[in-house]
């Protein structure tokens, strides 16, 4: 079976990019895949906890996130640097592995497929 | 070896960190205005990209090339990973 | 070589279908297939029939028919364009709309099919918006 990388770059909530990728990355693992999430950049801030979708009437992401487990996706990364420059507390469940860009580049370089691109 | 896809300058920035030093590089779209700062070596550009915005890859490190190209270097390397901002 | 890619951009809001469609056509040019080219994100609205392409301008629309001709399966993502209102009879009768919206030659189909596709590729590559 594929090893498949999803990454998240963007913020969520004002586009529903994060959530389609979550849902790829669900369906990625119910067909076997051996996924992991990677989440840099502006995209760490999808790992904020305390979040309220339901305030303007969509999924609240870090519920998502934390359905992931249950779709035997726990390979969740964030990249250290990212989240130490935006002086983040990220959640704490689903466990989420801090990773530097030389980690990240070994994670990238060992996958079969790589999804995600956003802008 | 990986092979990366850079489509706008935040992308460049975000794969240059993230990728492997010997793994090419391709810029497309608006990833050719990185033509002019390139560091390292190994990359190349859309050339018909970089025609249709008035760049020249003449003084540029990046190697012009065409879709024929784009497509030999998907097949020599995995994964292919894309990245914009 | 078998290819996957994937289209995440709209027409005129970004040169995705461009890159899709050049790198499409050299793949087949050089012998490669297609296992199937998928819609992803805002790439939905490429399949929109509705369509109209300004006179001078290429009809990107008329380019992925033709691409589907040489046996290439286009595939929206379901769940993103039937919220974005690309939907076909189907889902025009099951949400009981004025009319459907998704151009001939694409289908819609279920995020398996982005999955199944990517396993049966040697090769996925993604033409970001």
């Amino acid at each position: 079976m594929k090893r498949m990388l999803f990454i998240i770059s963007q913020p969520p909530y004002a586009n529903s990019h994060n959530a389609e990728l979550l849902e790829a990355a669900m369906v990625g693992a119910v067909f076997d895949g051996e996924v992991s999430i990677l989440f840099r950049d502006d995209g760490v801030w999808g790992l904020m906890p305390n979040q309220h979708g339901e305030l303007i009437g969509q999924k609240t992401f870090s519920k998502m996130l934390s359905a992931l487990p249950t779709y035997e996706v726990d390979q969740l990364f964030a990249c250290a640097s990212s989240v130490e420059g935006r002086d983040l507390s990220i959640t704490t469940s689903p466990e989420i592995g801090l990773l530097t860009t030389e980690q990240q580049a070994i994670l990238i370089a060992t996958q079969d497929v790589v999804i995600g691109a956003q802008r | 070896m990986s092979l990366h896809l850079v489509f706008n300058t935040a992308g460049y920035e975000a794969c240059l960190k993230r990728k492997l030093s010997d793994d090419p590089i391709i810029l497309l779209g608006d990833g050719v205005y990185c033509a002019t700062q390139l560091e390292g070596g190994n990359i190349h550009a859309l050339e018909i990209d970089a025609q249709v915005r008035g760049m020249s890859l003449a003084q540029s490190k990046a190697k012009p090339i065409d879709y024929d190209a784009f497509v030999a270097l998907t097949e020599l390397h995995s994964p292919v990973v894309s990245w914009a901002e | 070589m078998k290819y996957t890619l994937a289209i995440h951009g709209a027409p005129y809001a970004s040169q995705s279908a461009q890159h899709g469609l050049a790198f499409a056509e050299a793949l087949l040019r050089q012998e490669h297939s297609i296992e199937r080219i998928f819609f992803f994100h805002e790439g939905v609205y490429q399949a929109l029939s509705t369509r109209v392409t300004p006179q001078g301008e290429e009809d990107l629309l008329a380019k992925w028919q033709t691409l589907s001709n040489h046996g290439v399966e286009l595939a929206v993502c379901i769940a993103g364009g039937i919220k974005r209102g690309v939907i076909n009879e189907d889902e025009r009768k099951r949400y009981e709309k004025n009319s459907n919206s998704l151009a001939e030659h694409f289908t819609l189909v279920g995020l398996g099919q982005l999955i199944s596709a990517i396993n049966n590729a040697d090769r996925y590559v993604e033409f970001s918006a």
